[in-house]
């Protein structure tokens, strides 16, 4: 059984369709880098894949789970549990300090066996934000913005990852500190879903799967 | 959960303080009027059960400074007295069911008495008065003898307890219920006992030079007619005798009515109109502020809460800044109603009986009860709304950075 299956998976609005039989599976260790020109479908994916948007046709399983058959309570503990997402719009809570960003998802976890915000001290400090843990998102540039979102996308420690465009406006040295970062997770067994079209980041990946008509195939 | 309520209220503290001030200030006029609505009904319920009497006759100098209240039940407090033979003669006339006499002694104050404020000191015959029967719960009809005293509702002391009068000391036998009228102001002696009392007071004598003996003198008759006579007929053959003059209760009911209708009708526009209002308000500042936090509610959605999460956090945060609204509004309440009541008995009769601690409760609860519902509706609409988007729809519409 696959840590996650994508069954015929397709998604239209007002009957255009945007994506359409994209399937796929990925094991624990696997990033997929998932590459195509800009507004053709990879956050759709994206979002379809970590059970943020109902797709118009097929299922996403989720460790033998089928998301199509769960409900709310179900559905939200499986996004709690298994999914990080780093948005490609970093999606910060403006009234909201940046460590408390990243220990927002404990608000919603129960008890937990770490200390949140020992941990989001520490995620922070290793992507080079420690002394802007204070701050509030307006205070911060954006690719601070984008490492403060990839520490609340691990704080929880999901097995999976999914990160739309992650090294999107950031300088080469802190591109390759969050790089470093995200990949890091599956050399411990996460799994790792990422948009992008720099193909160098893309490389960096276990598999590559590229827009082919309106589906995503590997190659 | 707790600490992102905190924060939300926080950082969106003007925000929180007008919707609290709303909300307190809503509910301070609700429970204020509320209040004030409910004493004025039961005072005119009262009066209502209680007519005291049909007609008071007074000396005519006295009529001018006759309350509509004091109509009912006790004297003018004015030292204005006519002889008791009138009074025998008012008894006489054909009409006239029953008359009983009073004698306003004077109004006693913390300077001669123990009764803690000022109080009118008023001679009854016990035996001829029906007045008073109806505030009391022991038959009265057998008078008082000459140590007792009767108090109303609002003068200080139990049944059993003392009181010093003019240098002499009373055992309190009843305690009369709230009239809503100056009758709860009022202490009730025998009449030859108020009338010893007077005469033996220095400071009065010369209105006995005036008048004459106390014995001889009454200040007022009560007085109710037949039911199968004129009224105005009767009231003629009153105002023909010598010096005095009949005031009828009709009059001075219908026009206090009048005045309660029309102090009714504001009271309750103004309080159903500020209701309605609020309501609106409050509903529609609830509902933006869910709607226009989507994103963010969707954010949360898709770190993981579910949406009973979601509604916990909103209603959490409702919860704080309606708690806090109501909280205040009814301190404030309670003050303003006591301005209220102030004013009312101040610059009027209007007949007043406080509600009980009951009441003032179950009013309180309907209005926590009201704005629960409001707040609740409120946030419902806008949260199944929210609930019905996908969360990555929901994070696109919205204003989160």
């Amino acid at each position: 059984m696959s840590m996650l299956e994508v069954r015929n998976l397709g998604k239209s609005y007002d009957g255009n369709v945007v994506l359409e039989n994209v399937s796929f599976t990925a094991e624990p260790g696997q990033s997929i880098a998932f590459v195509s020109p800009s507004g053709s479908g990879k956050s759709t994916l994206l979002s379809m894949l970590g059970l943020l948007l109902s797709s118009t046709t097929g299922t996403v399983v989720v460790d033998g789970q089928d998301s199509d058959a769960l409900g709310d309570k179900e559905l939200s503990r499986l996004r709690r549990e298994t999914f990080g997402f780093v948005f490609q719009h970093t999606q910060l809570v403006g009234s909201l300090r940046a460590i408390e960003n990243v220990t927002a998802p404990a608000n919603f976890a129960g008890r937990l066996p770490f200390d949140a915000r020992e941990r989001a001290e520490r995620l922070l400090g290793s992507l080079g934000l420690s002394d802007r843990l204070l701050h509030f998102p307006y205070q911060l540039s954006i690719g601070q913005k984008r490492r403060v979102s990839v520490a609340r996308a691990l704080l929880l420690d999901p097995p999976i990852v999914i990160a739309d465009e992650p090294t999107n406006d950031l300088d080469a040295a802190s591109s390759s500190s969050v790089a470093d970062t995200l990949f890091e997770r599956t050399r411990n067994g996460g799994i790792l879903l990422f948009a992008t079209h720099d193909r160098e980041l893309a490389s960096r990946a276990t598999r590559v799967m590229h827009l082919e008509g309106k589906t995503f195939v590997e190659g | 959960m707790g600490s992102l309520i905190r924060h939300s209220l926080r950082m969106r503290r003007v925000l929180t303080a007008s919707v609290m001030l709303a909300v307190a200030v809503s509910v301070m006029a609700l429970f204020a009027l509320g209040l004030t609505y409910g004493g004025v009904q039961q005072g005119v319920r009262a009066s209502a059960e209680r007519g005291g009497a049909q007609v008071m006759v007074v000396p005519r100098d006295a009529a001018a400074d006759v309350s509509d209240t004091a109509l009912l039940f006790t004297g003018a407090p004015a030292p204005i007295y006519l002889p008791t033979s009138t009074a025998r003669d008012i008894e006489e006339i054909p009409g006239v069911e029953r008359a009983t006499p009073q004698f306003f002694s004077q109004t006693l104050n913390e300077s001669c008495c123990s009764t803690g404020g000022a109080t009118r000191l008023v001679g009854m015959d016990f035996a001829k008065d029906w007045t008073i029967q109806p505030f009391s719960g022991r038959d009265l009809s057998a008078g008082l003898s000459d140590d007792e005293v009767i108090v109303g509702a609002d003068v200080g002391g139990d049944v059993g307890g003392r009181l010093s009068l003019l240098g002499s000391v009373f055992t309190i036998v009843e305690k009369l219920e709230p009239s809503g009228a100056d009758l709860d102001d009022c202490l009730l002696l025998d009449i030859d006992v108020a009338r010893g009392l007077s005469a033996e007071n220095l400071g009065l004598s010369h209105l006995w030079e005036k008048y004459g003996s106390p014995a001889d003198l009454v200040s007022c008759v009560l007085v109710d007619l037949d039911g199968d006579v004129e009224a105005s007929i009767v009231l003629n053959r009153i105002n023909a005798l010598d010096g005095v003059q009949g005031i009828q209760r009709s009059d001075v009911v219908a026009s206090s009515q009048k005045q309660l209708e029309a102090v009714f009708l504001i009271l309750l526009g103004a309080g159903v109109l500020m209701l309605a209002s609020t309501l609106v308000q409050l509903f529609a500042r609830f509902y933006s502020c869910v709607w226009e936090r989507k994103s963010e509610l969707a954010l949360y959605r898709a770190m993981g809460a579910s949406k009973g999460q979601i509604r916990s956090l909103i209603g959490g945060e409702v919860s704080v800044i309606v708690g806090v609204g109501l909280v205040l509004g009814l301190a404030c309440g309670a003050g303003l109603y006591e301005l209220l009541v102030g004013m009312l008995q101040d610059g009027s009769a209007f007949p007043f009986i406080p509600l009980d601690t009951g009441a003032v409760v179950g009013l309180s609860a309907a209005i926590v009860l009201a704005f629960a519902l409001l707040s609740l509706a409120a946030i419902a609409a806008p949260l199944a709304q929210i609930g019905r988007l996908d969360p990555s729809l929901a994070m696109q519409q919205g204003d989160i950075d």
